[in-house]
């Protein structure tokens, strides 16, 4: 079970490549048992935040703390034990089964020569099952759809089993029904205990959805808070050059307040 | 519930390789410009093996044949086809890219290299292993180059890896005919030997040099089934999952390379068993490497002694190269995966 209070608090985090900062002293924190959004124009940082986050980058400055200790210093088994990642794109070229994929979550869990139990093809099913793909378990990942890859490589670090889960655009690729499926999913998720973080491009999803929102913009934070707040009409005018007429952020009911 | 092949015991398929592949490394003694019986092939192995004397007294020639000639140069091609197929297996998902095999990226070709080098200075001469170490050290330049030319911070890019490979391995080859010609043992026959490679008039000698190092490394390979299967799934992904993709990598391209350089010091460049066997194999098995791994290592094992039956036969008495049969198989499949591979990213 996962301890009272786990939590994940970033410090001013910095990226840089070649001089240019790409994230620039972003803080945060996730608490383990909340949806966080993370929003804000393309190019933002949102996608190297989350690599940062989870380890995958080094920062150039600041630091990444789970449990009040830095990731840098965690061993990659025991990390991952506890953080895991959804990319924005999963390509699959080798005809792995998909059932295959999702038990690669597995891993960290597993000991050098260990092989998956049958606990764990049966929590492997099942995490497909939570993401509407039970039936697909025996099929040739590289025959999926761009929704259904997405969905599969959502089931393998649902998997993982950890205490977070950071997702970069999960439902980009997904239809209507599905993409309200994957949010009420990760509301779930967080609901028992998990604590999840997801970049959205959906503004209305994020509001309806999230318990707190990141907005990012060049890099540094542009608010932190409530949706209410940081999806508010401040930072919707001056980050994504938008106004609404309603309190719903549906995409339809937004237009452009700039060029 | 049904449960997962990945954790059903796979005996059925252990078993099908421990009889096959020694019924197919006999048949392959057996067969030949001469026929020799399948009774007198037993009886020589056990024999000179065992020490025990069966199935009555054998023709010399007979003996001959089976012991000095066919034995060793069956056995070389089983080794040397495992070998190239298992790291053919692990290349494609290092690389994430389906048409990697070291003949198409380079590597056989330095392995050559330095194994004419080697030869054409005599240090061979001076210790057993400094041919298939000779070659291993050439396999790992050239796979480096290449690495290093396709790959920017760790991602590599697949078109830029196919060509650098082929171009680098054409200039190698280049090399290794300007060494050939330069040095007083050129000849036609020793220069086909190494760019159309092949197995004939090997000796025992020849098998022990390769034997150890191929299935050492092959077996080392083999430990890193699961690490190449999250590896498919993406730099990003196989970190977040405990496998980091890039020292994986670096520590498989030495490993391949010690397998890919002891096979070409004994047998010339063999092209696209790397490709054609793993490809095959896992139609069959699937792409998990724990399966797939061995899998293509035995299969490897039974291929290159049957092409190599066929080019010692298909123009009796003439012998054919081994590497002209592999080519022959291999251009087509490798045509074929390459267009599927732009239907694919069409398609996504």
């Amino acid at each position: 079970m996962k301890r009272e209070g786990a939590r994940i608090e970033a410090v001013d985090l910095r990226y840089e490549i070649g001089g240019r900062a790409i994230v620039d002293g972003v803080s945060f924190e996730i608490r383990g048992n909340e949806l966080l959004g993370v929003a804000g124009p393309n190019g933002a940082g949102k996608s190297t935040l989350f690599r940062l986050a989870t380890g995958i980058l080094g920062p150039s400055g600041g630091g990444v703390f789970l449990d009040g200790e830095d990731i840098a210093r965690y061993e990659a088994k025991r990390l991952y034990a506890k953080v895991a990642f959804v990319p924005q794109n999963t390509y699959f070229d080798f005809p792995f089964r998909a059932i295959e994929v999702v038990l690669t979550g597995r891993y960290p869990h597993l000991g050098m020569f260990e092989n998956e139990s049958p606990e764990d093809v049966r929590l492997a099913e099942k995490c497909l099952g939570l993401v509407d793909m039970g039936e697909f378990s025996e099929r040739d990942v590289t025959t999926l759809s761009g929704g259904e890859r997405q969905r599969v490589s959502i089931a393998r670090a649902l998997a993982q089993e950890t205490d977070f889960i950071f997702l970069d655009e999960p439902v980009s690729h997904l239809d209507v029904h599905h993409k309200l499926e994957v949010m009420e999913l990760l509301k779930s998720l967080a609901a028992t205990g998990k604590g999840v973080a997801v970049v959205l491009h959906d503004l209305g999803l994020a509001r309806r959805f999230c318990d707190r929102v990141l907005v990012l913009e060049n890099g540094k934070n542009a608010a932190f808070g409530e949706p209410s707040f940081a999806l508010g009409e401040n930072v919707l005018s001056s980050v994504f050059g938008v106004k609404t007429a309603s309190a719903d952020l549906f995409c339809g009911n937004l237009t452009k307040d700039r060029d | 519930m049904k449960t997962s092949p990945i954790y059903r015991k796979n005996i059925p398929g252990y078993a099908v390789a421990a009889v096959l592949l020694p019924l197919a490394v006999l048949a392959c003694v057996s067969l030949g410009t001469a026929n020799i019986p399948f009774r007198d092939v037993l009886s020589v192995i056990a024999d000179k093996s065992l020490g025990l004397g069966f199935g009555g007294p054998v023709e010399k020639s007979h003996e001959l044949i089976v012991w000095n000639v066919r034995l060793p140069r069956v056995l070389l091609a089983a080794v040397v086809g495992g070998g190239l197929s298992i790291v053919g297996a692990a290349m494609q998902a290092m690389f994430r890219n389906p048409l990697a095999e070291p003949g198409i990226l380079g590597w056989s070709s330095g392995g050559a290299l330095f194994a004419v080098l080697a030869i054409h200075t005599g240090i061979h001469q001076q210790w057993f292993f400094a041919l298939p170490l000779a070659a291993f050290a050439g396999t790992l330049a050239a796979a480096y180059a290449v690495y290093r030319i396709s790959s920017y911070r760790g991602f590599v890019e697949n078109t830029t890896l196919l060509l650098s490979g082929v171009a680098l391995g054409t200039l190698l080859v280049s090399l290794t005919t300007f060494t050939l010609s330069v040095s007083n043992a050129w000849s036609m026959k020793e220069m086909l030997f190494w760019i159309m490679g092949g197995v004939d008039s090997r000796t025992w000698t020849h098998l022990a040099v390769a034997f150890f190092p191929v299935s050492a490394a092959s077996a080392l390979v083999a430990f890193h089934a699961r690490d190449l299967n999250a590896m498919l799934l993406g730099r990003e992904t196989a970190k977040t999952v405990g496998v980091d993709a890039e020292r994986t990598t670096r520590r498989l391209m030495v490993l391949s390379s010690l397998v890919v350089g002891a096979s070409v010091a004994v047998s010339g460049i063999v092209g696209f068993v790397g490709l054609v066997v793993p490809h095959m194999v896992r139609l069959v098995v699937g792409a998990d490497h724990r399966r797939l791994l061995p899998a293509s290592f035995v299969s490897g094992a039974a291929f290159l002694p049957a092409a190599d039956l066929l080019a010692r036969t298909v123009m009796e008495p003439r012998e054919i190269r081994l590497g002209i049969i592999t080519s022959f198989v291999g251009v087509p499949f490798f045509v074929f995966l390459l267009r599927k591979n732009f239907r694919r990213k069409e398609g996504a």
